[in-house]
């Protein structure tokens, strides 16, 4: 027999659970800091969305003010995707890198997409509802809401997640997503127009705080 | 209960890291893979050549900058048998599994 071999070689199951937990954490803490880079890049692009859709809004005026025709009401639909773009090319690139070393983990970009799927659509439909059953809510206070939502229900589902604590991570960050916008909405009642220059701060500010606060807290225990 | 007989070809120190290694990345260039898992030369291809055998993972060469490297790449067959083995040994670590006592 080859002397490399040493076939005799004693290894019980924990020993060997031991050596596979190894050689796994020779990567982990590569996927936990992609994964907490990932949260910053996107405590960064959220705010910027909420930042457009403010100065859109004292441009043109909110769709729901109802008050006539402006060239660039087209926007407010839309206004959203080269942020989201933007975000997602910067997602793609860092795990396109991490999948040079850890080509598993990187294919699991399907759930990146449908993590913004989620949120975007929780987005849509609430707006869609929201119009139809002529709700007095603030639009930043609904999306910082959606956005609590759909964070909550990735986190349940257990999408994009290295590890237990990245899952508690995204359920904590969606409640308290939530729950700002929760607070805020009842805090100020049915003025709508206060409701909306309050958002217009609180809601930025959160998600930013949120997701870049997530990220920064995932990428230092890594 | 009866336990599970864990894969002899996987159930060795070496090539239990080889798998390990190559389950998470699905492919690597040799030289990467004998100095992460901290190898020699020898030592590497002649695991690596068990496997082989066992239809577990593929080697071969691919022209680079650099030029020719040997990789090695995880097959269907080593993947599927390593989840196997990953199954096996779940059972040995539940507690009832776990008595000293037992033969198994």
């Amino acid at each position: 027999m080859d002397a490399n071999l040493h076939e005799g070689e004693r290894l019980t199951p924990h020993a060997a659970v031991a050596e596979i937990r190894r050689i796994e954490g020779l990567h982990g803490a590569l996927a936990r800091r992609a994964s907490g880079l990932t949260w910053m890049i996107w405590g960064i692009v959220a705010p910027a969305i909420f930042v457009s859709y403010a100065l859109l809004g004292i441009l043109v005026g909110f769709p729901s003010d109802g008050d006539g025709y402006h060239a660039l009401r087209f926007l407010f639909p839309a206004l959203w995707a080269p942020w989201a773009a933007i975000g997602l090319v910067a997602t793609a690139t860092l795990w396109r890198s991490v999948g040079l070393v850890i080509p598993r983990r990187s294919a699991q970009g399907w759930e990146g997409v449908l993590t913004g799927a989620i949120i975007v659509g929780i987005i849509f439909i609430g707006f869609a509802a929201i119009a139809v059953a002529k709700i007095p809510v603030a639009e930043f206070a609904w999306v910082l809401m959606a956005q609590g939502i759909g964070v909550i229900t990735v986190g349940l589902l257990g999408l994009n997640c290295n590890d237990a604590t990245e899952r508690r991570l995204w359920i904590l960050g969606g409640i308290l997503l939530a729950a700002v916008a929760l607070a805020g909405s009842l805090l100020l009642g049915g003025d709508i127009l206060l409701a909306r220059q309050w958002f217009t701060l609180i809601s930025p500010l959160t998600s930013g705080l949120v997701l870049f606060g997530g990220g920064l807290y995932l990428t230092s225990r890594a | 209960m009866a336990l599970p007989s864990l894969d002899p070809v996987i159930h060795q120190a070496t090539r239990l890291r080889i798998m390990a290694l190559l389950f998470r990345n699905r492919a690597a260039a040799f030289t990467w893979a004998r100095d992460t898992l901290g190898l020699t030369d020898g030592n590497l291809d002649t695991h690596s050549k068990r496997l082989e055998e066992a239809g577990y993972i593929r080697r071969g060469r691919v022209l680079t900058t650099g030029g020719f490297q040997v990789r090695l790449r995880i097959t269907p067959e080593g993947d599927a048998a390593f989840r196997a083995y990953l199954d096996g040994l779940k059972a040995y670590l539940v507690p009832e599994a776990a008595d000293p006592t037992s033969d198994g």
